[in-house]
């Protein structure tokens, strides 16, 4: 618009802005706002250079317009001179009041003297309030650590408290396991060969009652076998029981583990024979021997 | 520049004729008489703008222009833009025609309508007996639109409008209007050579 009416537009944008504000009042109120503007800032000489040149060769060429400058120097001169409406002027205006005029330079002193007085107690309130605000943090953060460091060690004695308890019970419940958990009682004989042959009374053997197993140990006179087989059979009734695979014991002597219950009050002949290599079974010795309860 | 227009052109405004034209700018006539002051305005400032000595007088040799059409039968299909292309008929014809009026003006500016810093305190007389025939409120509206300078003048207007109760535009326009008024006052009172003190 200020090109316009410093006659700086091409024909065809001119033209589309007139159709504009023939057509809208409000557009038209615009242009020539602009224009008391453009006036206004000539008289006040506040147009650059460029703009300035414009209008003293286009604007200016009107006497009409000459007229017009000259009524809006009067016009912004007589408005300066009007005491601002103390309801709508602000701090800002009285400032401005204050640097205009001859005393520009005091008013620019005080200015920035305020500007510096204002900014120094600024800058002051806000380190202070800074420093506060990072003591506070500090402050905050050491009590959030000193807490997790408690929790910690409660949780570390805690655990700790735990682990001894579970040890306790753990021991606790081996104790129990091993006295509720019965030891198999095993009662050891051991026969000789010499009872039977000389046909003498049958050594006899008194079973306890708490016994499980009865283990029956015999001298070999040669260790001539890989291993060995024994047949226990009742004097008066059959085989009661038989065990194979018996390896011989470094001391020269085999053993028989039979059930207590195999054995019941009576007398009985045990058969010892060696099984060669080939497999093939050879009666060793006979045991004769008389179980009483 | 706006010299004396062809006698073709000359055209005698009747009151029916003019009826037939505010009739094409609404129907309703207090809306149309308000078109017909816009496109009136609109007119004025386009001849203004564009330089010409005597926009008023432009302004109404096209309107009347355009009534005649009107009157002759035409039905443009917008009014506004019709006249804004009557008018720069009229402009280009005012450019061709022999600058006999602006030669007069030329030496009649340095009679009757002297230069500004000619007799300022002239000048100054009509423009504050101007000032004070605004009514109190225009004249404080006036001066306290027009009071400091750039973002200062902002703010000022900005609480000029809200005192006011208005919008900025509406501040704007009133602002204008009285200004225009007030530079009218003195440039009547410039041509009469009216100068007394209020």
């Amino acid at each position: 618009m200020r090109r316009y009416l410093l006659g700086d537009l091409p024909e065809s944008e001119q033209s589309a802005l007139e159709e504009q504000y023939f057509s809208d009042s409000v557009r038209l109120d615009e242009v020539w706002a602009v224009e008391n503007q453009l006036v206004d800032d000539y008289a006040r000489g506040m147009l650059s250079r460029k703009e300035r040149e414009r209008f003293e060769g286009h604007y200016l060429a009107s006497p009409r317009h000459r007229e017009r400058v000259a009524f809006a120097r009067m016009l912004l001169e007589a408005a300066d001179q009007e005491p601002a409406d103390e309801t709508t002027s602000s701090w800002r205006d009285w400032l401005m009041a204050t640097l205009r005029g001859p005393q520009l330079a005091w008013g620019l002193s005080l200015a920035a003297l305020l500007l510096v007085v204002a900014g120094g107690v600024w800058f002051l309130s806000e380190r202070s309030r800074l420093q506060d605000q990072l003591a506070a943090m500090r402050s905050e953060r050491l009590a959030e650590r000193a807490a997790t460091q408690e929790r910690e060690r409660e949780l570390a004695e805690q655990i700790a408290t735990g682990r001894q308890r579970n040890h306790q019970l753990a021991a606790e419940l081996e104790r129990l396991r091993e006295r509720e958990t019965p030891r198999p009682a095993i009662f050891s004989f051991l026969l000789t060969a010499s009872l039977l042959r000389g046909g003498s009374e049958p050594q006899s053997m008194k079973i306890p009652r708490d016994a499980d197993h009865v283990e029956l140990r015999m001298r070999l006179e040669a260790d001539d076998y890989p291993f060995y087989q024994a047949v226990i059979r009742a004097v008066d009734g059959g085989e009661v029981f038989s065990q194979r695979n018996i390896k011989p014991r470094a001391s020269a002597t085999v053993a028989v583990k039979a059930p207590a219950t195999k054995l019941p009050a009576g007398d009985y002949i045990l058969t010892l024979s060696g099984v060669n290599s080939a497999g093939a079974a050879e009666e060793v010795n006979r045991y004769f021997f008389r179980v009483v309860k | 520049m706006d010299g004396v227009l062809p006698q073709k052109l000359k055209w005698e405004l009747t009151g029916e004729a003019f009826a037939r034209f505010l009739a094409c700018l609404n129907k309703d006539a207090e809306r149309a008489g308000a078109s017909y002051e816009s496109i009136r305005l609109a007119l004025i400032k386009f001849f203004d703008w564009r330089g010409a000595l005597f926009p008023e007088e432009l302004a109404d040799e096209s309107l009347n222009r355009v009534i005649r059409k009107i009157a002759e039968g035409d039905t443009p299909r917008d009014v506004q833009t019709y006249c804004h292309g009557v008018a720069r008929m009229v402009l280009l014809e005012s450019l061709k025609r022999p600058d006999i009026r602006r030669a007069d003006i030329e030496e009649l500016d340095q009679v009757a309508a002297p230069k500004p810093d000619a007799e300022p305190d002239e000048r100054l007389a009509r423009f504050e007996r101007c000032l004070r025939e605004l009514s109190a409120e225009s004249r404080q509206l006036i001066l306290q639109y027009y009071q400091d300078e750039r973002r200062l003048k902002i703010n000022n207007r900005l609480s000029l409008a809200e005192k006011l109760g208005i919008p900025l535009n509406a501040l704007r326009s009133r602002a204008q209007r009285i200004r225009d008024k007030l530079e009218e006052c003195v440039t009547r009172r410039l041509k009469k050579n009216d100068f007394r003190p209020a």
